[in-house]
C-alpha cells in the first residue's frame, strides 16, 4: 500500500506499508525517510545503513541510494522529498538571518550548496509530532496543498533545529579545538552514531566502530565522551533500551525475544538496566502501556 | 477543539494561588508556558482535566479575556480557522507546553489554540542518543 502526494511545488510525500521494495536512484531533492515500524535497508554511495522504528534518515540531493525492504511483516514509513524551490525559499526566509549556521558564515545569499548531514537521527519532539500529524493527513488523502506545505515547512524547520542543536552541542563541547578539526570530528562522530543506530541489534566491538568512523579506538572513545558526555557503549545501550521500550509497547514478544532482538545478552542485565532507567520492571511498563491503550 | 483552561489574570500569582489552595481547596497541578518565558500556574479541584490557569496580569494589558482552546492538531486547526477569514497575531510557534497560535477578536479578547505536547519522556529517553 502506497499513498503518494505530488504537490505543485515539487514537494512529494509518500506514506507506505510494504513488505518488498528495491529501488536504486539518484536522489533529486533533499529528502527525509522516517520509519514507524519494521526495518529497512539503505545503501548510500558505499554506506550500508538500516533504519529502525522511530529513527529517520536524511539524504542530500545528488546522492545515489538504494532503498530496500524485504520483510515478512510490513514496513511502515513516510518519505518526504522537498522541492528545490521550497528549499531555497526556506533558506532565504530562515537561514539567511542565522549567521550561526556553519555553512552560512559570511554568506547571506541563498546557499546553493548547503548540505545537511546525511545520517540517521532519532525521531522525537516537535519533529515527531509534526511528522505523525502529516502521516495521518496523507493516509486520509488530504489534497489541501496549503496545509500540507505548512506541515512541510515546520518539518524542515524542526529538522534544521535538531541538526543545528546537534552541531552546536558538539562545537561547544569541543571548543578548545580548531574550527576545521571540530568540523571533521563532528563528521566522524556522526558516522559512529549512525553505525550504532544501524547495528544496535548486532554484537558491535569498538574496533569495527572505530574503523567505520575513521578514527582509532582510543581517539573515538575520547572524542565521543568529550562531544556527547557519554561513551559509545552507553550510547549503544541507550538505543537498545529505547528500542526495547518500543517492542514492549507495540508487540507481545516475550522478554527473551526482546533481549535478543535488541542485541543484549542476558534478560537479567536488561531488567536491571530497564529498572534503573524507568523505575519499573519491563513487564509492569508493558502492562501500564496496554492499560492506557 | 474544546475549552480546557479557565484563565484568572492576577498581578500577584503566588497570592492568587494561595487563595485558591487555602480558601477554595484547589490543588496545584502544574505549570504551563503559554507565551515564551511566561508561566501560568495550573490548579484543579476535581478529577476532570479542566483547570484554572492563573496568568500574569501584564498579559492582560491589550486584551480583555484569554480563552485557551485545546486542540489535537494546532497546525490543522490554525489552517481551518484561517480559511474562515480569521487573522492570527502570529504564525504558530513552539513553547514548552507544545504548539500555540493566537488570534484576537474585535472586542480585544485573546484566543489561544494550544496543542499540548509531552516532550519529557521521549527527550529523556533519547537524551544520550
Amino acid at each position: 500500500m502506497e499513498n503518494v502526494l505530488k504537490l505543485s511545488n515539487e514537494n512529494r510525500i509518500c506514506s507506505s506499508k510494504l513488505t518488498y521494495k528495491n529501488v536504486t536512484e539518484v536522489n533529486n531533492n533533499f529528502s527525509l525517510h522516517v520509519n514507524f515500524d519494521g526495518n529497512e535497508k539503505f545503501v548510500l554511495n558505499k554506506k550500508k545503513l538500516r533504519l529502525f522504528p522511530h529513527t529517520f534518515l536524511a539524504i542530500n540531493p545528488g546522492t545515489l541510494y538504494s532503498d530496500i525492504i524485504d520483510s515478512g511483516s510490513p514496513v511502515q514509513k513516510l518519505s518526504i522529498s522537498f522541492g528545490k524551490g521550497f528549499m531555497d525559499d526556506f533558506k532565504t526566509s530562515f537561514l539567511k538571518k542565522d549567521s550561526s549556521f556553519p555553512d552560512n558564515y559570511g554568506n547571506h545569499l541563498p546557499s546553493q550548496n548547503l548540505a545537511f548531514n546525511e545520517t540517521i537521527f532519532p525521531l522525537f519532539g516537535d519533529l515527531k509530532y509534526n511528522i505523525e500529524h502529516l502521516a495521518v493527513l496523507v493516509r486520509s488523502n488530504c489534497k489541501d496543498e496549503l496545509l500540507l506545505n505548512e506541515f512541510l515547512y515546520h518539518i524542515l524547520l524542526n529538522y534544521y533545529t535538531l541538526y543545528q542543536k546537534d552541531v552546536l552541542f558538539v562545537e561547544e563541547s569541543l571548543k578548545d579545538l580548531q574550527f576545521v578539526t571540530r568540523k571533521e570530528i563532528y563528521r566522524r562522530l556522526s558516522l559512529a552514531k549512525e553505525y550504532l543506530y544501524s547495528n544496535f541489534d548486532q554484537k558491535i566491538n569498538i574496533y569495527e566502530l572505530s574503523t567505520y568512523s575513521c578514527m582509532s579506538a582510543t581517539h573515538l572513545i575520547r572524542s565521543f565522551r568529550q562531544a556527547y558526555h557519554t561513551t559509545p557503549h552507553q550510547f549503544l545501550m541507550n538505543i537498545r533500551l529505547k528500542h526495547a521500550e518500543f517492542l514492549l509497547k507495540n508487540t507481545s514478544y516475550p522478554i527473551n525475544k526482546i533481549v535478543n532482538t535488541v542485541g543484549l545478552d542476558s534478560p537479567s542485565t536488561f531488567i536491571k538496566l530497564f529498572k534503573i532507567r524507568r523505575k519499573i520492571t519491563p513487564l509492569k511498563y508493558r502492562a501500564s502501556h496496554h492499560v492506557i491503550k | 477543539m474544546r475549552i480546557k483552561y479557565i484563565t484568572i489574570p492576577s498581578g500577584n500569582i503566588a497570592e492568587e494561588e494561595t487563595f485558591f489552595v487555602k480558601f477554595l481547596g484547589f490543588k496545584h497541578t502544574g505549570e504551563l508556558e503559554l507565551w515564551p518565558n511566561v508561566h501560568c500556574k495550573l490548579l484543579s479541584n476535581n478529577d476532570t482535566d479542566i483547570h484554572v490557569a492563573i496568568i500574569p496580569g501584564r498579559c492582560m494589558l491589550n486584551q480583555k479575556s484569554v480563552i485557551i482552546l485545546n486542540t489535537e492538531n494546532c497546525l490543522k486547526q490554525y489552517h481551518e480557522i484561517i480559511k474562515n477569514g480569521v487573522v492570527f497575531n502570529h504564525k504558530p510557534y513552539y513553547v514548552s507546553a507544545g504548539m500555540i497560535a493566537e488570534f484576537t477578536d474585535k472586542e480585544g479578547n485573546q484566543f489561544i489554540l494550544l496543542e499540548e505536547r509531552s516532550y519529557t519522556e521521549e527527550e529523556e529517553a533519547w537524551k544520550m542518543c
